[in-house]
């Protein structure tokens, strides 16, 4: 019995152990093998494509003491016309004695002249790839290309996407002006019934020809910096135009995707109060009024008074009381704007409205899909409620600029 | 040899010295002391120079044979009397036996014992007056505490037995030695608490000590070696320990402690995994600190296992794994190393295991050369060479650190020899085939059998109740129960009634 046992489990580890030879040592690379592309550009070419790629060079990130020389520049960007992007990877082992790494990836620019004409079948092979994480953010190079964006040196964050990714993901925290977009979120979009993806554009200022050179990080202001500005909004997979600094607050608002925004109040004297919201929740219901789907928007805000030019006694509820309806207004106001600005423009469903009556009742969606096609929107009654609490209003109370002395 | 320890012992004197003389082979330190106490009384005194106390048998015994009263009371006795008179009116110093039985003869007089002879009697009176060089009970050295006993056990069996008594002063704790090795016939004694302990478990420990045939037993490392369940195991399954207080806390759940005489270390069966992530400390400190403690050792073991073939793994074949900056600057260091990761982890664990083996084995006044090459040509040199990434050389020392804190050496060295198996899974199929060690481990360990009783107890199987005390340490108090692990008889360990309050808290 014993023997057989044995015998059984020999076999059995036998099965085990040597299908693991057959794939020993497979995909294996080292560290200083492998060219990490943390950035990837995007542009249409006259025929098929041009892809940049942006590749860190290690050893110039470190203190010059450990292994490589250290300084120099930290990037080389690459790019390439192909017809397909899977092509670009290829030809990257032409000219790199390095195998391109896309595990890392930060940032995908896309440029404005191929996002108009589409991109969806160029995000196929990042999605079909292992290699890529997918959970890094996609922009639009607005008025520029992806290969231009991409190779802006930048001072602080050596490497540029880290520097586009960073500043991407601190700036819609702050502002509330831009939208941190990854790849898979995008492309959910995409595909999504009844919802429609927007991407944050990114501008390259200054003087763009200079900022391939590596002086252009030795001058205190650099000659060319990349920014973020606008949003690009998307119907299918091609982008149909720019979204304002306002109708993205309003967006987020209406996305529950504010983290903090702040604007100004007119204080009683008619100068500004400035009030940052920092707790920002935004619910939305679906209810059907004579069988009709009625958007219900509900954001609860909680704010600060950060910067105050008025004279206004902050010290007294009723200032208060007044300061908080008045950011309701507001707050209401860019919400309001952002969809009429949206219908009119772009008639496309960013905010996911169709999505959400979609979830609540498919039947009621394809209802009003049939009655009322893809202009939906136009009609769609939306209400909107806004409670902000203002919690603190800084360490001082009431300004100092009524007892500035003449 | 064998046929001439046999037999019992010759009537005459002559006789029996020289058949002594001819077995010891002359040997210089056999000491017979002839002594005439009357016209008629031949006796003579036999022992091992060096083995007994000869301050004491100048001083109490050879004074007293020779005051000259004794002498008229041996006239018209036959010699066994005489005999019996010695034993019983005149050498009253020391334990006192007869025996006649030439190989038993033999056998105390090698262990220290002063043996009569009366000429005429095939009796010989045996005088226990051990006495050689000893090594005071010191610090005990290989389990360090802040705050505990700092006694430890010495080299002499009975010193070692009282120790422990001095901890237990009950008459249940029971003391059995056997002889064991056919030359060196060193005393093996074992020790339990009869009304805890299983008596399965008893009788398997006498059994498993009967069966060893071996010529010699020189440390419990090969009483270990002997008695264990199953040889083909990295893991310890048999605990040992210098520490009184260990040992005596462990005959106090029930285990069998296994004293070896000339060693300091006493083996405790049955072992657990868990029982190696234990230390004395523990128990003597609060009881926060010491799960805390514990919960560190666990991470320390993970860490001196797995640290090198993470790494490994990681670097070369789960670049997406590990944040973009961290990975930058790993790429960056191994910029100029010219081996694969997996090498350079191979090699720098082997040069930190030469480094281990030389300072443990390095006389102490060179000792200092070691540490400056270690850490100065292997640390800093080889980085600054290129030859190895400055993370690896984290990676190993955190292994190595790591390892230490593990309180009974033989689990670290368990983890020392599967983190090499480990580190070749990682280099050659990544975290697939440190998945793969990781559960050809958890099998073998659940399989692993300790005296009978399951190793991974009471993980696997589990017993809730026995985790207050393994991977936690719950306050005395709510100790209320023994580990059951033991299947020991008594599991009752103090009162189940509750806290009552103190008059001081009622008057409050």
């Amino acid at each position: 019995m014993i023997a057989r046992n044995r015998k059984i489990f020999i076999r059995l580890l036998l099965a085990f152990i040597v299908p693991m030879l057959l794939s020993g040592c497979w995909e294996r690379r080292e560290l200083n093998e492998l060219a990490f592309v943390l950035g990837m550009g995007l542009d249409k070419a006259e025929s098929g494509y041009r892809v940049t790629l942006q590749v860190v060079i290690p050893s110039s990130l470190t203190a010059p003491t450990v292994g490589g020389t250290g300084g120099g520049v930290p990037i080389v960007v690459t790019a390439f016309t192909v017809p397909t992007i899977y092509e670009a990877e290829r030809q990257y082992s032409l000219i790199s004695s390095r195998n391109g790494y896309f595990g890392h990836i930060r940032v995908l620019v896309i440029g404005e002249e191929l996002a108009r004409a589409g991109v969806g079948e160029v995000l196929d092979v990042l999605t079909r790839s292992r290699e890529p994480r997918n959970d890094f953010y996609v922009m639009v190079a607005k008025d520029t290309t992806a290969e231009k964006a991409l190779k802006v040196f930048t001072p602080l964050d050596k490497v540029p996407a880290n520097k586009l990714f960073n500043s991407l993901d601190k700036s819609y925290k702050n502002t509330s002006k831009t939208v941190a977009v990854p790849l898979n979120r995008f492309i959910e979009d995409l595909i999504s019934e009844g919802k429609n993806p927007v991407l944050t554009g990114v501008v390259v200022t200054g003087s763009a020809g200079e900022g391939d050179k590596k002086s252009n990080v030795e001058d205190s202001t650099p000659k060319a910096s990349t920014l973020f500005h606008n949003v690009a909004v998307f119907k299918q997979d091609k982008m149909i135009g720019w979204l304002g600094d306002k109708e993205t607050i309003g967006y987020n608002y209406l996305t529950n995707n504010v983290v903090k925004s702040s604007g100004p109040i007119d204080g009683d004297d008619g100068k500004p109060i400035i009030i940052e919201a920092l707790h920002t929740t935004t619910k939305r219901k679906i209810k059907f009024i004579d069988g009709e789907p009625h958007i219900y928007i509900h954001v609860k805000a909680v704010c600060n008074i950060e910067d105050v030019h008025s004279k206004d006694n902050l010290e007294a509820e009723r200032v208060i009381k007044q300061l908080e309806r008045k950011s309701e207004e507001r707050i209401t106001l860019r919400m309001k704007t952002a969809v009429e600005q949206v219908n009119k423009k772009f008639n496309a469903d960013i905010f996911g409205f169709g999505e959400s009556i979609y979830h609540t009742s498919p039947k009621a969606w394809a209802r009003l899909q049939q009655t009322q096609g893809d202009d939906y929107l136009k009609s769609l009654p939306i209400h909107y409620q806004v409670s902000v609490t203002i919690n603190r209003i800084g360490i001082t109370d009431k300004s100092f600029i009524d007892d500035i002395k003449e | 040899m064998k046929d001439t320890v046999m037999g019992t012992l010759s009537q005459r004197l002559e006789e029996n010295q020289i058949q002594l003389n001819q077995l010891l082979g002359k040997s210089t330190d056999l000491v017979t002391k002839e002594l005439q106490l009357d016209s008629s009384t031949h006796i003579a005194l036999v022992y091992i120079d060096g083995l007994v106390d000869t301050q004491v048998l100048h001083n109490s015994i050879l004074y007293s044979l020779q005051e000259g009263a004794i002498q008229d009371q041996f006239k018209d006795l036959d010699p066994f009397q005489k005999l019996e008179l010695l034993r019983k009116r005149i050498l009253i110093a020391g334990d006192l036996s007869v025996t006649h039985d030439f190989k038993q003869f033999v056998h105390q007089l090698m262990s220290g014992n002063v043996m009569v002879l009366v000429d005429g009697t095939a009796d010989a009176l045996r005088i226990g007056l051990p006495g050689w060089e000893d090594r005071n009970v010191s610090e005990p050295n290989s389990q360090s505490v802040v705050r505990g006993p700092m006694e430890g056990f010495t080299e002499n069996m009975r010193t070692n037995t009282a120790l422990i008594r001095r901890k237990i002063k009950d008459s249940q704790l029971w003391l059995e030695t056997f002889q064991i090795g056919k030359v060196t016939q060193t005393s093996v004694s074992i020790m339990y608490l009869t009304h805890i302990a299983s008596p399965d478990l008893v009788q398997e420990v006498k059994s498993r000590l009967g069966k060893i045939d071996t010529d010699s037993i020189l440390e419990s490392g090969y009483i270990e070696e002997f008695i264990q369940d199953k040889a083909a195991t990295p893991f310890p399954t048999i605990y040992n320990s210098d520490r009184p207080d260990t040992i005596a806390a462990g005959i106090l759940e029930g285990k069998v402690a296994i004293l070896v005489d000339g060693t300091p270390f006493v083996l405790l069966v049955p072992t657990f995994f868990v029982s190696f992530f234990q230390s004395s400390e523990d128990y003597y400190q609060r009881s926060d600190i010491s799960t805390l403690l514990r919960f560190i050792r666990f991470l320390s073991f993970f860490i001196t296992l797995f640290a090198p073939s993470f790494y490994v793994a990681v670097t070369t074949y789960h670049q997406e794994m590990i944040p973009t900056s961290l990975v930058i600057s790993l790429a960056a260091q191994r910029e100029s190393v010219p081996f694969p990761a997996f090498v350079e982890a191979l090699l720098m664990e082997l040069t930190y295991e030469i480094l281990r083996e030389a300072g443990v084995r390095i006389p102490k006044n060179v000792g200092q050369a070691i540490s400056i090459v270690g850490t100065l040509v292997i640390g800093q040199a080889a980085v600054s060479a290129g030859l190895i990434s400055s993370a690896m050389v984290i990676i190993v020392s955190i292994t190595a650190i790591s390892s230490f804190v593990i309180p009974e050496s033989g689990m670290a060295v368990a983890a020392r020899i599967i983190r090499f198996a480990l580190i070749g899974l990682a280099g050659f199929m990544g975290l697939y085939g440190i998945l793969f060690g990781v559960f050809l481990i958890i099998l073998h360990l659940a399989s692993l059998r300790s005296f009978g009783m399951p190793y991974m107890s009471p993980i696997a199987p589990y017993r809730s109740s026995d985790l207050k005390d393994s991977i936690f340490r719950f306050p005395w108090p709510l100790l209320k129960t023994r580990p059951s692990n033991n299947k020991i008889q008594d599991l009752k360990r103090q009162d189940t009634s509750k806290r009552e309050g103190s008059a001081y808290d009622r008057e409050k």
